[in-house]
């Protein structure tokens, strides 16, 4: 050791010394020779019982390994838990390529496992080699699918509406037409919208039933994720209906929703028929929670 | 002197609560005596874990043990996580709330992981402080665990029981006696678990673990995903001819089985203590998680 070196016993220098080692990702010889351990011990592997003492059966190296195999093991099983479709449909063996670099990238910061895998569709796009290309590719396919199990298990335990009472589909009957139009709407807070590139929703229906569900061709599709009776439910849109809703959650009027949604999708069909069908989805799907009607415009 | 087990009841025999459990309890309510919590798993919860967990807590006693606390982590203490475990503990009626002695990270960064501290003078008012600032905060003695462990220190100068005496000294804390982790600890560190349990301050100890592990050969990896062998069960046996007989717990996280084969594990402890033989021989490795405990999550459920 070095004069002017911090001492090794200390505990804050034992801390960020062990921490480095055993999170380095090749292993814990290469962490004790990483420039971070040397910082804080500056000992190489040979030296290393003067840190960390041996037991009669296992060197000191041996020891620390055991901390150093769990800290990755560990924390990939638990982004699979967080990503199981997404480790399905790539493979053991990427997914843990995936997890390791990203668990490099960013390390845990918080006290709850459950806060492990925010990142790591943010990472997927960072780290793509696709980034900025025109076609579409596996990479897209791929993000679209960990951007749907990140809100997923983000609503599964996040807030709900199980215990309160969400608008139904007899609350909208005798509204008149003008006041509908200038009604906005409160959503549930368990309601998250997408749009994507390929058909993430049919693919996770696929690859339920059949694991080794091929990635499917690029197509673009809507989806709400919700939350009924603790299950997070998938409820596919039309791009119509997504562009409607997106209005309705910014807090904009049903009349100022039609008239975005529009603009971005022509109507087909009748829009009367239209509307009504799609404000009977919403209801009966329990994406609202209230409606507020203009008080001026309900008295007249 | 404190009371026997800081004069919290002794609830008997329970289990960890665990998610592939939770529909069975609901629907069966089983005649379990209390169940334990992980405590991050809970505290911010808004769906299924926690209106199971608010099911269960108005039928049985329940205790929150942590794995986050990092009580000797030399970072700042998270008053904002600590704010969640009081806020739930006083939801639920928590009867008390452990987790262990060691740290989980520095530096900002978590390993999920129940590192090991150095057993020294230095340490020991370290997390004496820490742990004096988190009963003022929580405003009751915290309880904590033995830790598992596969490294000691040089910078050690006194045994884990010996630390652990001091700590309750210290504090007034009190201590989970994790009787799996003392003999785990024993096979990795070379010492007599028997001199372990005999040193401890018997009277602050509020709760007993009981877990399977992962015998690796020249050492034992504190698994929890099976049967508590016979040698384990045997200090068992010494704990609680020391303590009187203390709540507890049966831990089970890998390999998790069903309710029924899960409560029955715990269940053994009675017809131990009345002098019944258990013959769990450890098998080496087979079939056996390599990893270590924790890697608590619940999972979500989709349709």
């Amino acid at each position: 050791m070095t004069e002017g070196q911090p001492n090794p016993h200390d505990l804050p220098v034992l801390q960020k010394w062990m921490q480095s080692v055993i999170m380095h990702v090749d292993g814990v010889v290469e962490g004790i020779h990483s420039s971070e351990a040397q910082q804080q011990i500056a000992v190489d592997a040979s030296q290393i019982e003067s840190v960390v003492t041996p037991s009669k059966r296992r060197t000191s190296v041996q020891r620390l390994e055991v901390y150093a195999h769990a800290y990755y093991a560990r924390l990939v099983e638990c982004l699979k838990s967080i990503y199981p479709l997404f480790a399905k449909t790539v493979g053991d063996e990427l997914f843990d390529q995936f997890a390791i670099a990203y668990l490099q990238r960013y390390p845990s910061q918080s006290y709850t496992l459950n806060r492990l895998g925010d990142r790591f569709p943010d990472f997927l796009e960072e780290t793509s080699p696709a980034r900025g290309a025109d076609e579409l590719g596996f990479e897209d396919f791929l993000v679209g699918l960990a951007v749907t199990e990140r809100s997923i298990d983000a609503i599964f335990d996040g807030p709900g509406v199980e215990q309160a009472e969400v608008l139904s589909p007899s609350q909208l009957e005798g509204i008149s037409p003008e006041v509908f139009a200038e009604a906005t709407f409160q959503m549930v807070p368990c309601l998250r919208l997408h749009s994507f590139p390929f058909p993430i929703s049919d693919f996770i229906t696929a690859i339920k039933q059949d694991p080794q569900a091929q990635m499917p061709e690029a197509a673009p599709s809507w989806l709400a994720l919700t939350r009924r009776d603790y299950v997070v439910r998938r409820v596919p849109l039309s791009r119509w209906e997504y562009h409607l809703l997106v209005r309705l959650a910014e807090g904009l009027s049903v009349s100022q929703a039609i008239e975005g949604a529009f603009n971005e999708v022509a109507p087909a069909e009748d829009i009367s028929e239209l509307l009504a069908a799609a404000f009977q989805k919403f209801t009966n799907e329990q994406f609202f929670l209230a409606i507020h009607l203009s008080p001026q415009r309900r008295e007249g | 002197m404190p009371q026997p087990r800081l004069g919290h009841e002794n609830l008997g025999l329970g289990v960890g609560l665990r998610a592939p459990h939770f529909t069975y309890i609901l629907e069966n309510w089983p005649a379990v005596d209390w169940f334990e919590i992980i405590s991050e798993n809970y505290i911010d919860s808004q769906g299924r874990p926690r209106y199971v967990l608010d099911q269960i807590a108005e039928r049985y006693p329940v205790v929150m043990h942590g794995v986050s606390l990092s009580i000797g982590s030399t970072d700042p203490l998270a008053f904002d996580y600590l704010a969640k475990l009081k806020s739930l503990s006083q939801a639920i009626g928590a009867r008390w709330i452990s987790d262990h002695v060691c740290w989980t990270g520095v530096s900002g960064r978590n390993t999920h992981d129940l590192l090991p501290i150095p057993y020294n003078e230095q340490t020991l008012q370290h997390v004496a402080r820490r742990v004096r600032d988190v009963q003022d905060f929580l405003e009751r003695p915290l309880i904590l665990e033995d830790p598992s462990s596969y490294v000691t220190f040089a910078a050690s100068t006194m045994s884990e029981w010996d630390f652990l005496t001091a700590l309750t000294k210290e504090t007034g804390c009190g201590l989970l006696l994790d009787v799996n982790n003392v003999y785990v600890s024993a096979v990795n560190h070379d010492f007599d678990p028997v001199e372990y349990i005999e040193n401890l301050p018997w009277e602050s100890i509020v709760q007993f673990h009981l877990a399977g592990h992962t015998n690796m050969g020249d050492y034992c990896i504190d698994t929890h995903d099976g049967h508590v062998i016979d040698p384990v069960w045997k200090l068992y046996r010494l704990a609680h001819e020391r303590t009187g007989g203390v709540s507890t717990l049966l831990e089970w996280d890998a390999n998790i089985p069903d309710f029924v084969t899960m409560h029955a594990e715990v269940l053994k402890a009675k017809r131990f203590i009345q002098g019944e033989a258990i013959n769990v021989d450890e098998s080496a490795g087979k079939g056996h998680s390599v990893v270590p405990h924790p890697a608590h999550r619940i999972e979500h459920e989709v349709s």
